[in-house]
């Protein structure tokens, strides 16, 4: 299973932004030109979001049970870094609550192999590498699993142009993405990005028996260095088991220019 | 009454009447329309019951566990094998896409943490089949066999067996649970096919809820045509006449479903133990039925008209049958004051279906005896009866001592034989061993040496309380002390899973298997537990939602009530005297439920077997207008009560709640034997006969012999019920019908002899 508590953030993100491109209005006449179509909206949204180097930001995690009702909050601290050519890099520090403060997810993400992983719990003074390879468990008792926080990798689908559909005021195109990987939890991903800046919005995913379970959605985009939008708030919503997590960002801070050694496991132990 | 059936019986109009009259009783039939039947083994619980109520908050603040569980054989003895691991493994695969399973657990996906060098890998135990080789087989093997959360648990101490468990969602309905369990078997049998070692049962909350299924289709297809056909037989058989035959069903099946009407009507659903009402109130009804058209058959005999022999009939048998009715309803009524809501309604429905049995065989009965103008054989006096009878009054007469004697001292052997008797129930025990389910059950019982699970809610009472280091010692030594029971075979908590995490963030040192030294370090050693966490699985299952309390599960061997009682009496006095920290916030579970519902419902039992025996004991006085005869009819009575119980406790060690409700139930049935033969008794007596005890059993003995021998196959038949409960109300009650017709023929005849012959003595 894999241990990736920076992933958290990091994969908020890259799932709202894999998918970029540029809009195509008009529908696809045969299923090879949907299949092209998908896969070029695709690989624009992927070039759309690349270069925006490195960021930090705050988030809160809410875990919401059948009735609405906020079971567990947790927030911490996050840095970002682009890496060109491979997935990206997260440091992800536990703010709350009191009892967890100072424990440290670092994950680099790797298109090709498993992620590298490390987590430091300060009440033993001890940093772990964890290997691990699942991808379907939870993330942090919320409903986002490690596979919809990972950073998607283009390769790993194959997709297809649905329709466009306009939800909440944005006309969108709705791409279907089915994952090439057996270990995925899910048969098929519905995603729907806009046409004006390829922002993800929604994402309906489908599990083994090809029943919609859960509901992916991001909300309050701002952009950030005047191109890169990042959303204010993502929440999962589970249709079998009716519970629901939200993560709402703040403090989105796109001027710190981090470097690698702000990301290598030795930074774990530093206060 | 009498004379208003009479002058309907005189209308020129009857024929008229007759359709109207069975035009009311269809409307209040078809309220049967309404009925539903309720699945769910809860209903046995009242909704403010306090055991229910704790259970639901325990639900509440855990999660509800809604499941299937596979349990994997190996025939010959191992399962770990590559073959048995790649079926197990592909099992596992497979139940995850079964229909609204949640989450699968099985040996394969079980999270291994461990150390490999600097770093700590967690990962399922076998991630693909692909890897089986025998190394990987002896190394999966060493794990498990030596994991205190594998062994005894998810796989057996022998090694034989392996337990594979479908964490479900909260079913929407019957439908999708029956459409789950099958989607389930279908996967078992195909896997047992593939791979011949294995023998695969299925358990769980949907296989309970499918079987209850299974039982009541078996009792429609089976019970019920059996019940009508025995019934209708044996009608045949007393009357030789088609037509007295068909009237009879008319009137019995009419009683059944009215009262299923009246409570269709009223809203209640039918359940498991409701659903035995119908045959209940068959076997009752058809006493009335035949009474009167003997009647009828005798007089007819004799030279009256139909209409005359009708009327004399009705005259005849109008007060005994008013009578026993009475005294059976008492009987019903008073299972009211169970503490079992499907016991109460039994009682109800029943009650309702002996009176409208009543109505319909003294009017409706009478009027379509005359409107067909049924032809009625000659009365016939079977042989063996009067020889029966003969035997019978000869033996009370010359050795009514012995006969008196003997019959105390075995009531004083079945009573001592009573005591010996344990009490016991669980949700198991509903259906009997021809199901799947239970043949599935017991293999996983016997394996596991798993009977029953207790859950305990320990209370830190703060936010995030459960992870100091004086909580979770007190929860260590909760465990250590539980585990010193013998009838305990597996603890389980988050102290094992805190130890072995802490020790493997140590680098493996096995020094540091211990508990943690902080709360920091305890939260934070869950939330790293918390990461690797399969899918679909969360700590709200082990923890409640602020961290204030968490629940330790405990098997226990498959152990009576009393044993299991005591030892959650044992907890909760350690947590009073031993615990500094955790408090005991429940103690439940499902067998906790039965066992407490046992506790609570004695005193509800005695008060109802009380007011029965009140109830009727009044009515007695009353209609024999005599104080001694009505106590007397008493004596008769308990006794084959206590017979039944102590043949019961010959055959089982152990007996269900159901023995409550029987009590009661029977106590009005057989009672009405006495009433016939003491009212005869008593003409005898004014009459001035010379041996009254004997006239009495010649002019009744034909009649409650036939009604004792209609009641107990009735009930035997129910013995045949795919509900155990019901099943073992018809034993219960057709051994105590044959047991209170002997004691009647011998017992009664002999204690007045002895009475008259003491009475002789002394004037």
């Amino acid at each position: 299973m894999k241990v990736s508590f920076l992933s958290l953030v990091l994969s908020c993100f890259l799932l709202a932004f894999a998918v970029n491109v540029a809009a195509r209005e008009s529908m696809p006449a045969t299923k090879d030109s949907a299949v092209q179509k998908g896969m070029g909206i695709a690989k624009r949204a992927e070039a759309r979001d690349s270069g925006f180097g490195s960021y930090s930001a705050k988030a809160k995690m809410e875990l919401k049970n059948k009735k609405g009702k906020v079971t567990t909050t947790r927030t911490f601290d996050f840095k970002f870094k682009e890496v060109p050519g491979d997935a990206d890099k997260a440091l992800t520090a536990f703010l709350s609550p009191a009892n967890v403060k100072g424990t440290v997810l670092l994950t680099h993400g790797h298109k090709s192999r498993d992620d590298d992983q490390w987590i430091y719990l300060p009440a033993l003074k001890r940093d772990k590498r964890i290997l691990s390879s699942g991808q379907t468990g939870s993330f942090l008792g919320s409903e986002f699993s490690f596979e919809d926080m990972r950073s998607p990798v283009i390769e790993k689908y194959t997709y297809r142009f649905i329709r466009t559909e306009k939800i909440r005021g944005f006309d969108c195109f709705v791409v279907e993405r089915i994952p090439l990987d057996k270990k995925s939890g899910y048969k098929k991903q519905l995603v729907w990005l806009d046409k004006a800046e390829l922002r993800l919005h929604k994402i309906e995913f489908f599990d083994r028996r090809m029943k919609h379970s859960k509901t992916f959605e991001a909300k309050g985009y701002k952009a950030y260095k005047s191109k890169y939008w990042r959303p204010m708030s993502i929440s999962m919503s589970n249709l079998k088991n009716g519970r629901s997590t939200l993560i709402t960002y703040s403090g989105y801070n796109f001027k710190l220019e981090l470097s690698d050694t702000d990301f290598h496991k030795s930074v774990l132990k530093r206060p | 009454m009498v004379g208003f059936v009479k002058k309907l019986l005189q209308s020129p109009r009857r024929g008229v009447i007759c359709f109207l009259l069975a035009l009311c009783a269809l409307v209040v039939c078809s309220g049967v329309t309404r009925l539903g039947f309720d699945n769910d083994p809860r209903v046995y619980f009242s909704k403010d019951n306090p055991d229910l109520v704790a259970f639901e908050d325990f639900e509440e603040t855990y999660k509800r566990d809604d499941t299937i569980f596979f349990v994997v054989q190996s025939k010959s003895g191992s399962i770990f094998k590559i073959e048995n691991l790649r079926a197990i493994w592909e099992l596992t695969d497979k139940a995850w896409g079964m229909e609204n399973a949640e989450r699968v657990d099985s040996l394969v996906n079980f999270m291994q943490v461990s150390t490999v060098g600097e770093d700590l890998r967690i990962e399922e135990l076998l991630l693909e089949p692909e890897l089986l080789s025998q190394e990987k087989l002896s190394d999966i093997k060493s794990y498990a066999t030596n994991h205190p959360s594998i062994i005894g648990r998810l796989v057996s101490t022998d090694s034989a067996t392996t337990l594979l468990k479908v964490t479900m969602l909260e079913p929407e309905g019957g439908e999708q649970v029956l459409r789950c369990y099958k989607e389930a078997d279908v996967l078992a049998k195909m896997m047992e096919k593939k791979y011949p070692d294995l023998k695969i049962g299925i358990t769980g909350t949907y296989a309970i809820a499918n079987t209850f299924h299974m039982a009541g289709v078996k009792d429609a297809t089976s019970l019920f045509p059996l019940m009508f056909g025995v019934m209708f037989l044996i009608t045949w058989m007393i009357l030789r006449s088609l037509m007295a035959t068909v009237i009879v069903n008319i009137v019995l099946v009419l009683s059944s479903v009215t009262a299923l009407g009246v409570f269709g009507w009223l809203g209640f659903p039918l359940n498991s133990t409701t659903a035995s009402a119908p045959i209940v109130i068959l076997v009752i009804a058809v006493a009335d039925s035949i009474h009167m058209f003997r009647g009828v058959q005798r007089y007819a005999g004799q030279g009256s008209s139909l209409y005359d022999a009708v009327v004399l009939s009705l005259e005849k048998n109008f007060l005994p049958i008013f009578v026993t009715s009475l005294t059976t309803i008492f009987g019903f009524l008073s299972l009211g004051f169970s503490e079992v809501p499907p016991f109460r309604e039994l009682g109800y429905l029943s009650a309702i279906g002996v009176a409208a049995a009543f109505l319909y065989s003294v009017v409706l009965l009478p009027l379509l005896t005359v409107c067909f103008g049924v032809k009625l054989s000659n009365h016939k006096e079977f042989k063996w009866i009067a020889g029966l009878l003969n035997f019978s009054t000869s033996l009370s007469r010359s050795y009514f001592r012995q006969v008196t004697l003997v019959t105390l001292v075995i009531t004083a052997l079945a009573l001592y034989g009573i005591s010996g008797l344990r009490i016991g129930d669980k949700n198991s025990d509903f259906f009997g061993m021809e199901f799947p389910f239970r043949q599935a059950v017991e293999m996983q019982e016997k394996a596991f040496k798993a009977g029953h699970e207790i859950e305990f809610s320990l209370d830190a009472r703060e936010e995030s309380g459960v992870f100091s280091p004086a909580f979770l010692e007190d929860m260590e030594r909760f465990q250590s002390m539980l585990a010193t029971h013998s009838i305990v075979s597996h603890t389980e908590s988050i102290v094992t899973v805190l130890k072995e995490l802490r020790m493997n963030m140590n680098g493996g040192d096995p020094a540091s298997y211990a508990l943690p030294a902080s709360s920091e370090e305890a939260a934070q050693l869950m939330l790293l537990y918390e990461t690797s966490l399969p899918q679909g699985r969360d700590l709200n299952l082990q923890l409640s939602s602020d961290r204030s309390k968490t629940r330790v599960s405990v098997v226990v061997d498959n152990v009576y009530t009393d044993e299991l009682i005591s030892l959650i009496g044992h907890s909760e006095k350690w947590f009073l005297v031993e615990a500094k920290h955790a408090r005991l916030d429940a103690s439940t579970g499902q067998s906790v439920l039965w066992s407490k519902l046992y506790e609570r419902n004695t005193v509800a039992m005695l008060r109802s077997i009380l007011v029965a025996l009140l109830s009727i004991t009044i009515t007695l006085i009353i209609v024999m207008r005599s104080f001694r005869l009505g106590l007397l009819s008493l004596i008769p009575n308990i006794s084959p009560i206590i017979f039944t119980f102590g043949v019961w406790c010959l055959l089982y060690d152990k007996i269900g709640i159901i023995a409550s409700a029987v009590v009661a139930m029977m106590l009005g049935i057989i009672v009405d034997d006495t009433v016939h033969l003491l009212v005869q008794y008593k003409n005898a007596l004014q009459k001035g006969e010379a041996d009254p005890v004997s006239v009495a059993i010649f002019k009744v003995g034909d009649s409650i012999i036939t009604t004792s021998i209609i009641l107990a196959s009735g009930f035997f038949c129910l013995g045949f019920s795919g509900f155990q409960l019901n099943a073992h109300t018809g034993i219960l009650s057709a051994t105590t019908v044959i047991s209170a017709l002997v004691l009647d023929l011998l017992f009664l005849p002999s204690i007045l002899y002895w009475f008259a012959n003491f009475q002789e003595k002394s004037t």
